[in-house]
């Protein structure tokens, strides 16, 4: 990625792209995964114990995510992979909010 | 084969440029968030140090039967006394008391200074909606006034760490989230890039410009990594309920401290009834029974002295004493104030007879966890030893996140080959100087500016931050006006000879210098002037090196000068 | 009991770095090999894992295993400190270490 004598501009547009899916994608995701975490195991585990633990995976997804938003072949797919879980975790939320 | 070897090098270079640039960008913040942090783990003994008139009060046997018997001539007539008993974190007595009327909470201040009769020991938490009543600091041998300088203390440092300074508490908060959040990115992305994990674990290769430099990123990195994975996630876990607030938001409904205040009211609700019960054994006898058995009973119980008693309506039938111990023996256990209050013992103060062990462990596994790691972050549970080596691993931390920082800039200097670099990297390279240096002057000169302002100073506290900013603001400044490799010389020597004298500036201003207290085996504060000691000759040493290395690169011609000036940087 | 965990962990990273060709001749010279030195990698790790025990006997296991992993970082970093200027010590070192481990673990 460092050797990008080719098109400058658009290696840096896809450097900036990748930059905002890790940074501000990944926290959407971090975000909706524990909020889905915590409405669909309240019941189970009690208010305190589910936010709690939606925290604690809400951090490990987010910097899973960060770094597949770089680690993944382009831009591009950083930003789908990124918005496709995010749209899993937000169907999540939305069936444990029905069902709660 | 070759092509998965091929990918396999494109997911290392990213990952290199996520670590590099993730690191970089919050690098200067997490050497200042590392290099307070790990001062903080003995924030208890730096305040001990930067009071050096409490250096004089040994521990006795006695102290609780003083501190009582104070008690009871200052405030017979309290809702409440509070006795910190001296232990192997702190030389003196703190005793505080609160009044039986509820007035007006008197809650001004900013939370940061210490004042001279508070003491060292029982800060509350700063806004904890609790009235702190009134305070004093006694020796814990004669039970005589101490009246300590003011300072901001190891406390600065401590809230420096997580909160900075003057800004909106949830403003800091989210700045020194974000940098967490970059530091656990870069951790992984870091693991990632680096090859050679097991191979190199041992290898470090001085005097070999980048390639040393490198070495001992990694080192610092790889042989501290259970802490670095540790401090980072559950520093997150510290900061979750302003990372990510709405989960707490959704699962509580409008009001989050609803079921706190619930729980709290019925507790004071059972200790009402527990009193009244005492009341009507006790009769209308008002004496106290001697603390000296309750506190023998507690230790032969824990197996460790106990540290802190609470009286409520001492002197009244009813009075119920709380004994708590030095520290929590497990991880699983809250830490309040101090690290405790999840453990304690109950005594009807009438009688002296013991009514209970309290213990508030969390409830469920996930509790547990979330517990566990929040105590591992703030050490308050680790005896003597334990807390050497979370200091040693904060030093190996700030060490990885400084030589990482350097790293960067002598990677790209070598690449530049001896052009000069572009407005970027000059950046880079000046920031390094101010944020790993820099703040290693200004948080010598905070402690210098500990002894030399006026003891009597108003706001002491204040002008002593006031002395380390505008050093640390300095410190940025003048790498613009030298050439950057005099630049890096000038401040570490200036920092090392800082350090490195502050045992002596002690021996001047103070009668708690290593002459009293290596005698005296008062440890406690002599540690802080050998560490300052080590400190310093450590900075002064790396100056030697560079100037050596500024030396030789001089002797020879301009292309080899230049390598060397970077391998030196 | 951590003094022993320490020296324990002290002789396992000796063993790990033994296991490694470039750091035996750091230790002992070019050249020179060891006969049993195929067993010095599972030997250190072993040790390293045994480490633990002392904690795990004097402490809960939260307490053991933080105990014991402060203690690895601090057993690391004297061995890379050492092969990197004084490797020759490391040799007596890594047969002292476990006799003071032992003494330790046997003393009432």
């Amino acid at each position: 990625m460092a050797s990008a004598a080719p098109s400058t501009g658009r290696y840096r547009l896809a450097i900036a792209s990748r930059s905002l899916a890790a940074i501000l994608g990944s926290y959407g995701l971090a975000v909706l995964t524990s909020l889905a975490i915590t409405a669909g195991l309240a019941n189970v585990l009690g208010a305190r114990d589910a936010v709690t633990l939606g925290r604690m995976i809400g951090f490990l997804v987010y910097a899973g995510a960060a770094i597949w938003a770089f680690g993944c072949r382009s831009a591009e797919s950083a930003w789908t992979g990124i918005g496709l879980a995010s749209a899993l975790a937000a169907l999540g939320l939305l069936a444990a909010g029905g069902a709660a | 084969m070759k092509g998965r070897k091929g990918q396999d090098l494109g997911l290392r270079q990213s990952m290199s440029w996520l670590h590099g640039w993730s690191g970089l960008l919050l690098g200067w913040l997490l050497f200042a968030i590392f290099f307070t942090g790990t001062i903080a783990y003995f924030r208890q003994e730096v305040t001990a140090w930067m009071q050096p008139e409490t250096a004089a009060s040994r521990p006795s046997p006695q102290a609780a039967e003083l501190a009582i018997a104070k008690l009871a001539a200052v405030a017979p007539d309290a809702a409440s006394w509070r006795i910190s008993l001296p232990n192997d974190r702190s030389n003196t007595l703190g005793i505080s008391w609160r009044k039986a009327q509820p007035e007006t909470r008197a809650r001004g201040g900013n939370g940061r200074g210490e004042r001279g009769g508070e003491g060292n020991r029982n800060r509350g938490r700063r806004g904890g909606g609790r009235d702190r009543g009134e305070s004093l600091t006694l020796d814990a041998t004669t039970g005589a006034t101490i009246t300590p300088r003011e300072t901001a203390g190891g406390t600065f440092l401590y809230r420096f760490h997580f909160e900075l300074y003057a800004l909106p508490r949830e403003w800091a908060r989210w700045i020194v989230g974000i940098a967490t959040m970059a530091m656990f990115v870069a951790i992984i992305s870091g693991v990632i890039t680096h090859k050679k994990i097991f191979k190199d674990f041992f290898t470090f290769r001085p005097a070999k410009g980048q390639r040393s430099w490198l070495d001992a990123h990694n080192a610092t990195a790889v042989l501290a990594l259970p802490f670095h994975l540790m401090i980072t996630y559950s520093g997150l876990l510290l900061f979750a309920s302003t990372l990510l607030p709405w989960a707490g938001d959704m699962a509580f409904g409008e009001d989050p401290r609803a079921s706190r205040a619930e729980a709290r009211a019925a507790q004071a609700r059972e200790v009402e009834a527990l009193q009244a019960r005492l009341a009507d054994a006790a009769g209308t006898d008002p004496a106290m029974a001697p603390i000296a058995p309750m506190l023998a009973r507690a230790e032969r119980i824990w197996g460790q002295p106990a540290s802190r008693i609470t009286i409520t309506d001492p002197g009244k039938p009813g009075a119920l004493v709380e004994v708590l111990p030095t520290r929590n023996d497990s991880l699983a256990q809250h830490s309040g104030s101090g690290g405790l209050g999840a453990v304690k013992l109950r005594f009807a103060g009438a009688t002296g007879a013991l009514i209970d062990e309290q213990r508030d462990a969390p409830g469920s596994a996930i509790a547990t966890i979330d517990t566990a790691l929040g105590s591992l972050h703030r050490a308050r549970f680790a005896p003597p030893g334990l807390r050497w080596l979370f200091f040693l691993a904060g030093v190996g931390g700030t060490v990885m996140v400084g030589s990482g920082l350097v790293l960067w800039s002598v990677k790209r200097a070598e690449k530049r080959k001896g052009a000069p670099g572009h407005f970027g990297h000059k950046l880079v390279d000046h920031l390094n100087v101010g944020a790993v240096a820099g703040l290693c002057i200004a948080t010598a000169g905070y402690f210098w500016a500990n002894r030399l302002l006026p003891a009597r100073l108003d706001d002491r506290g204040e002008w002593e931050i006031a002395c380390f900013l505008a050093i640390w603001l300095a410190s940025f400044v003048h790498p613009l006006l030298r050439p950057l490799r005099a630049a890096w010389l000038e401040q570490l020597t200036a920092a090392g000879a800082l350090f490195a004298a502050l045992p002596v500036l002690n021996l001047m201003t103070s009668h708690a210098h290593l002459g009293v207290t290596v005698p005296a085996g008062n440890w406690m504060v002599a540690g802080f002037d050998l560490v300052a000691l080590a400190t310093g000759l450590a900075l002064l040493a790396a100056a030697a090196k560079l100037r050596r290395r500024i030396a030789r690169a001089a002797s020879k011609p301009p292309v080899a000068t230049h390598a060397a000036r970077l391998a030196a940087e | 009991m951590e003094l022993a965990t320490f020296a324990l962990a002290l002789t396992g990273f000796i063993l790990l770095a033994l296991a490694m060709k470039r750091h035996r001749e750091q230790m002992f010279g070019k050249g020179r090999d060891l006969p049993l030195s195929r067993l010095a990698r599972p030997a250190g790790f072993a040790l390293l894992g045994l480490s633990l025990l002392p904690c795990l006997s004097a402490y809960g296991l939260s307490m053991a295993v933080t105990w014991w992993l402060g203690l690895l970082t601090a057993a690391a970093a004297p061995v890379l400190l050492l092969l990197t200027y004084r490797p020759a010590v490391l040799g007596p070192l890594g047969a002292v270490a476990p006799v003071v481990a032992l003494a330790l673990l046997l003393a009432p």
